[in-house]
């Protein structure tokens, strides 16, 4: 009788414990693995929490890091080449903690990520990327493959690795920041800053309507740069040897630039400047086109 | 969801004719044409969620014409068997011989038509239609190497028969 | 009189080839049977998501493409005799309560109009899901591009016809377009709610 009291003593005095854990500790530990396709596809999705997806050398998709609780499940299926890493939350979800996804992928995976605020981190992944989400900041590296990133107000970052590549970004009011990308860069925001540090530049074109644009790039023959603002500030600096025909028209923002011609009013009784002229050989092509964002364009 | 089939069917009002012509002049052949428009504008209904806005729907869904066409070829030979395939390569081998019969006299539409199937297709799509040559192989599911060379034939056997009509005039 | 080169036979035939019209109607109207084709959305082939937002994504998708062509296919002119002023966008979010301007002299057809409303109004159906941060900013963001089309079209009033002037209009209606659509595909990607897959690994 008293060990058995004793006992049930002891379970209480361990439920009593349990309640009184710390919520960290309340979400479930993931740890799940699958044959991939060293060229395969991953879709990856987390409503909230943290998204990690790193390349590595294995022929296999492992996913570790914890389901939040309140969660209903994480889906973890595999059809074909298509891996798919999903966090399922209950119809209701009134109240569901993060979920922190730590996903490793074959390096030459091709992967989307949709999130609605957990951040996106990816690293190491060659082949193509779409990553989305609401209000999230990602951060991620562009290579040779499509690199394409999205979101209303998530801040985003890319590195590049010194190749050529296709990257495209999106944001209605997050700002970007990419260093070291090549090739063909698109951009679109509405509020948010861009800054772009990039390489050599084959096709670039962006749009804002009241963010601001910083661009340092070298155009090489044949390079392609149209920029469009409404109200956002401008920004070009070309690396030498600049040979390019610029052709830059703001209807009231002021133009300025470091390569000597004056910008010319349009029309004598209306507001609205231009500034055409040709650096070097010409080959390749700036056209920059604003309201009433200022315009500066110059040598890096 | 009335809103969207209403919408659907604007798009189609705007690209039918094209997404038909192209049909028509790849298949060179009424009825099916109509089914391959048909199948386009069904498989593009179900995959509407895939289109990138940034490109263009038309070429879009020229793409999947181009897919729905294909796919008919390769049902019809299917059931012809290996009678369908041979009446093929007969067709094939005699188009280059048909140019110098006397009896043919046609009009550019009627000599498209009459091209082998390889070297119609992709006339249409890169002379009609004006695709690269990249894109006509991404979309017939060839190689750029072959492409060029059925869009030389092609053009060697219109050529031809164009010059005959010339003659005759 | 002017010269011109002499063209080769294989000139004659290319400028042949382009002068065929693309677009030849079919013998009969195919609208009906392809309304009525069996399984003709087919939701649940749509990457294993639910119905519901397949059937959004979709509904998204088409009216940006209609809306999309219809911004530069059909210009209506105003029909008043008197110069108009430019009208104000409406304060609230979403609907505009009068034509979208293009300029003093035009305003872009109903069917754009429409087509805009209705995504607008699928956005709304959506944007609850957002966090309200994200709700609040996309919302201050579309006000920042009717208050962008506002000022080209005061722009236009003194400038008509200006070529700067007109594209950064039609950009900016365009811009406004995607980021509706882009807020409604991501507002419904990011979230997931129970569904009924099968052959799933269960934690």
């Amino acid at each position: 009788m008293r060990l058995q009291i004793l006992s049930k003593r002891l379970s209480l005095a361990a439920v009593a414990l349990l309640a009184t854990a710390p919520l960290a500790q309340a979400g479930t530990p993931i740890d799940k693995r699958a044959a991939a396709d060293p060229k395969g596809m991953v879709e990856i999705s987390n409503t909230a929490g943290t998204v990690t997806v790193t390349g590595w050398d294995r022929g296999e998709v492992e996913v570790t890091g914890t389901l939040g609780e309140g969660s209903e499940r994480l889906d973890f299926t595999t059809t074909g080449t298509l891996t798919r890493v999903k966090v399922v939350l209950p119809n209701k979800s009134w109240h569901v903690e993060d979920s922190n996804l730590v996903v490793k992928v074959p390096a030459g995976s091709s992967i989307t990520v949709n999130t609605v605020s957990a951040d996106i981190q990816v690293k190491g992944v060659n082949g193509s990327q779409r990553l989305q989400s609401v209000s999230a900041n990602v951060a991620t590296q562009a290579g040779a493959e499509d690199v394409e990133v999205k979101t209303v107000s998530g801040d985003l970052t890319v590195a590049g690795t010194g190749q050529k590549g296709l990257l495209t970004l999106t944001t209605v009011s997050g700002d970007a920041t990419v260093t070291r990308v090549s090739g063909e860069i698109n951009g679109n925001t509405v509020s948010g800053d861009f800054r772009l540090g990039l390489g050599a530049v084959d096709r670039s074109r962006l749009r804002t309507t009241s963010g601001d644009l910083s661009i340092a790039a070298f155009l090489p023959n044949d390079g392609r740069l149209d920029v469009e603002s409404i109200s956002g500030d401008v920004r070009i600096d070309l690396a030498s040897p600049v040979n390019a025909e610029f052709d830059v028209s703001s209807f009231s923002g002021e133009i300025r630039n470091c390569f000597g011609p004056k910008p010319a009013r349009t029309d004598e009784y209306a507001p609205g400047k231009e500034l055409r002229f040709t650096e070097g050989k010409g080959s390749a092509r700036v056209r920059i086109k604003t309201l009433s964002g200022d315009v500066s364009v110059c040598k890096l | 969801m009335a809103g969207s089939i209403a919408a659907f069917e604007k798009l189609y009002r705007l690209h039918a004719a094209r997404v038909h012509g192209l049909c028509l002049r790849m298949t060179a052949h009424r009825e099916t044409a109509e089914d391959c428009t048909q199948e386009a504008f069904v498989q593009a209904w179900r995959n509407l969620p895939r289109f990138e806005v940034r490109s263009s729907f038309g070429t879009w869904l020229h793409r999947i014409a181009v897919n729905a066409v294909l796919a008919q070829k390769r049902r019809r030979a299917e059931q012809l068997g290996a009678a369908g395939s041979a009446e093929d390569e007969v067709a094939d081998t005699f188009a280059d011989l048909t140019v110098t019969d006397p009896g043919a006299h046609r009009d550019l539409e009627a000599a498209i038509a009459g091209l082998p199937a390889g070297a119609r297709h992709v006339l249409v799509l890169a002379g009609i239609y004006g695709y690269s040559q990249a894109e006509v192989a991404a979309m017939l599911g060839i190689a750029v190497g072959t492409c060029k060379a059925q869009l030389h034939r092609a053009r060697h056997l219109l050529g031809a028969r164009m010059s005959l009509d010339e003659e005759r005039t | 009189m002017t010269h011109k080169p002499p063209q080769d036979a294989g000139d004659r035939l290319d400028d042949a080839l382009r002068a065929l019209p693309p677009a030849v109607e079919p013998g009969h109207d195919l609208w009906p049977q392809i309304e009525s084709r069996p399984g003709r959305p087919d939701p649940a082939r749509a990457g294993g998501t639910g119905r519901d937002r397949w059937l959004w994504q979709a509904a998204a998708a088409i009216l940006l493409v209609v809306a999309s062509s219809l911004i530069t296919a059909t210009f209506i002119r105003r029909d008043t005799g008197t110069p108009v002023a430019v009208a104000p966008t409406a304060p609230t979010a979403g609907v505009h309560a009068v034509p979208v301007a293009f300029g003093p002299t035009h305003v872009l057809s109903p069917e754009y109009d429409s087509a805009r409303r209705q995504l607008s109004a699928l956005l709304e159906q959506r944007i609850g899901r957002m966090p309200a941060s994200a709700r609040q900013k996309l919302e201050d963001n579309l006000a920042e591009l009717r208050h962008a089309a506002d000022a080209i079209n005061s722009a236009l009033a003194e400038q008509p016809g200006d070529p700067l002037l007109e594209e950064l209009l039609l950009n900016t209606y365009q811009e406004e377009l995607s980021v509706l659509a882009a807020a409604n595909q991501l507002s419904v990607a990011g979230g997931s709610s129970s569904s009924s897959d099968s052959s799933r690994v269960q934690l």
